[in-house]
């Protein structure tokens, strides 16, 4: 019998056949009496070493499961205990004082009226009987006891307590003179100013995409590309999918080809991701100027303005940390070639430059991937549009600056 | 990865120990087999079990599903079963020694309990007709074919474990279907045969 049909008699023993495999053992079955036989004994070795299967002791699930690790105890949460004893304790007070208050002023009123008398003035007097009447006859036990007559022949002043004795008026006493400071204009010369430290502070870039149609703001952008070895963009749309797309598009029209990962677009558009990121390290700060200009200009003649603002600054050590968890590898953005010097002109390069200048520049890669939220970045490994775009970068040239692009909606993300 | 496999796993990880006694169940017959070629007695298998599933709970939070949870329990079981063999090795006879030093090389020895005489005694007669016929396998061979048949492990698996392509995977054990059966065809022809073997 010829090898690939022994393959796939023996392959059918395994179980592990395609659908079209399936289909041609059917057929060698059918056709062959030879193939017959042998599947069938194939067949009885395959369940005489079946047979051999031991089965393992009754409780080893039990025994491994008693010897598990215990789990910790969960801490007890003292903080919110005693937390809530206090809050029962401030209920109860709060009640036991509402009903503290209520009752003294209800003995109070109660003591007032229900006794049917109104508190005499110091002459006895009711002031006025026609509130008596419309007053309920006092029918509570609780009374209060009549103010005693003042008798006519005495002054209320008499009845009064004795007023406490009168403390004699003390002297106010001067504070001692301030203690005199050093005289600014007798004073000796103060003594020399060490020399200061320099102190360089950066402010990052920040225009409106739209500022970048004038010259002015386009150079500025240049110079502050042209100032750092590697940069960081901040690009705010307020579209996310669009501004993708316009990026997308303004790259190729300036010779980038961005090897967009499929899951990170898949999940734009089903707007699972808040930014993304976009990694290009041939692009010389001329280029990502032109690339900002190019969305800009797109972004002018689009129906509605997209992109928000930009902000460029200096990649930090967080934002190398960052890339190099979204494309699975050291980026290393501040290296450079071992080599930058310019090599001395020789004989045959000026024809080199004119072939390479005649001939079509390959665009040059970038990457896009999902920035935000990390939990949904594309593992490195997963991602086929990385892998080509690792494929591609090749040397970094000295001339070029590592650019991070991070395209985010305008709040947040 | 399988569904149901990344759940207990996931329901471990939050403290369902309950879901770790389903995975021992679902897995413990296979690796039990595996460990019992790969050690001495049944107790022993059924220790290296053990302590594999032990070390595997330990060791949960850092298995990341880049593998099948069998063959990572599998490899697992496989080193407990060398550091078992390593702690129960015994020392080595002088005779042993002097042979070494005179600079005579003993001859390597297949280890494994297909070849070894005194386990053979203990099996039926069929078991050592097909213990024989797996000895006389070449070591890939019979690696391939055991791990199928026995453990019951899927082409990608054996390939996973032994690092080796599916396709070779796929042709030894052809190879090795094949050569056992020449071998058990001498020995077949005065077997009974069984009842629920096919025609």
């Amino acid at each position: 019998m010829r090898d690939d049909l022994l393959h796939l008699l023996t392959a059918a023993i395994d179980g592990e056949l395609s659908a079209a495999e399936l289909a041609s053992v059917h057929r060698l079955l059918c056709e062959s009496e030879e193939a017959r036989s042998l599947f069938a004994r194939l067949q009885s070795d395959s369940i005489r070493l079946k047979a051999l299967r031991k089965a393992p002791p009754a409780n080893l699930a039990e025994r491994v499961l008693a010897r598990l690790p215990q789990p910790e105890p969960a801490p007890v949460r003292v903080r919110r205990e005693r937390s809530r004893g206090w809050l029962v304790v401030g209920l109860a007070a709060s009640v036991l004082l509402a009903v503290g208050v209520g009752s003294f002023l209800r003995s109070n009123r109660t003591g007032s009226v229900a006794s049917g008398e109104f508190p005499t003035t110091a002459r006895g007097t009711i002031p006025d009987p026609s509130i008596v009447a419309v007053l309920p006859k006092a029918s509570s036990t609780v009374a209060i006891p009549p103010a005693p007559a003042i008798p006519p022949d005495r002054n209320v002043a008499e009845l009064l307590p004795p007023a406490p004795p009168e403390t004699p008026n003390r002297i106010e006493e001067i504070p001692p003179p301030r203690p005199k400071g050093v005289d600014v204009f007798v004073a000796p010369p103060l003594k020399p100013i060490p020399p200061l430290d320099r102190l360089i502070v950066r402010v990052p870039f920040l225009t409106a995409v739209s500022d970048l149609e004038r010259e002015d703001t386009r150079q500025q952008l240049l110079d502050e590309l042209t100032r750092e070895p590697a940069i960081r963009i901040d690009l705010f749309a307020k579209d996310q999918a669009r501004g993708i797309e316009m990026f997308q598009s303004a790259a190729k029209a300036t010779g980038i080809a961005v090897h967009a990962d499929a899951l990170t677009l898949d999940r734009v558009k089903k707007k699972q991701s808040t930014a993304v990121l976009v990694y290009a390290e041939s692009l010389a700060a001329a280029d990502i100027r032109d690339l900002m200009v190019k969305i800009s200009t797109d972004d002018a003649n689009s129906k509605q303005r997209v992109f928000d603002s930009l902000h460029a600054t200096a990649a930090l050590p967080a934002d190398q940390a960052a890339l190099k968890d979204v494309i699975g590898s050291d980026p290393g953005l501040w290296k450079r070639p071992a080599n930058a010097e310019p090599k001395p002109i020789s004989a045959g390069t000026g024809d080199e430059l004119t072939k390479s200048l005649t001939a079509k520049t390959a665009d040059k890669p970038a990457v896009l991937l999902t920035f935000t939220p990390a939990a949904s970045r594309t593992h490195p490994a997963m991602s086929k549009e990385l892998k080509e775009y690792l494929a591609k970068r090749g040397d970094r040239k000295a001339s070029a600056v590592p650019v991070l692009i991070v395209i985010r909606p305008p709040q947040g993300g | 990865m399988n569904d149901d496999d990344r759940r207990l796993i996931a329901e471990c990880l939050h403290g369902n120990r309950d879901a770790f006694g389903q995975l021992i169940t679902r897995y413990q017959s296979r690796l039990y087999n595996a460990a019992l070629r790969l050690v001495d007695t049944p107790d022993d298998a059924a220790d290296v079990v053990q302590d594999a599933f032990l070390n595997a709970f330990q060791s949960l939070r850092s298995f990341k599903g880049d593998s099948e949870f069998f063959t990572w329990m599998y490899r697992i079981a496989f080193n407990v079963a060398v550091s078992q063999k390593r702690r129960k090795k015994p020392t080595s006879s002088l005779n042993a020694m002097e042979l070494g030093r005179n600079g005579l090389s003993r001859e390597p020895v297949d280890a494994s309990d297909y070849v070894k005489p005194g386990v053979a005694l203990e099996r039926s007669e069929e078991e050592r007709r097909l213990y024989a016929a797996l000895g006389r396998l070449s070591a890939e061979h019979r690696d391939v074919l055991v791990m199928k048949e026995i453990d019951g492990l899927k082409y990608e698996e054996i390939a996973d474990v032994l690092k080796i392509p599916i396709g070779t995977v796929r042709s030894r054990l052809n190879r090795a279907r094949l050569e056992l059966r020449e071998l058990l065809e001498p020995l077949d022809e005065n077997r009974p045969p069984l009842i629920d073997e096919p025609e």
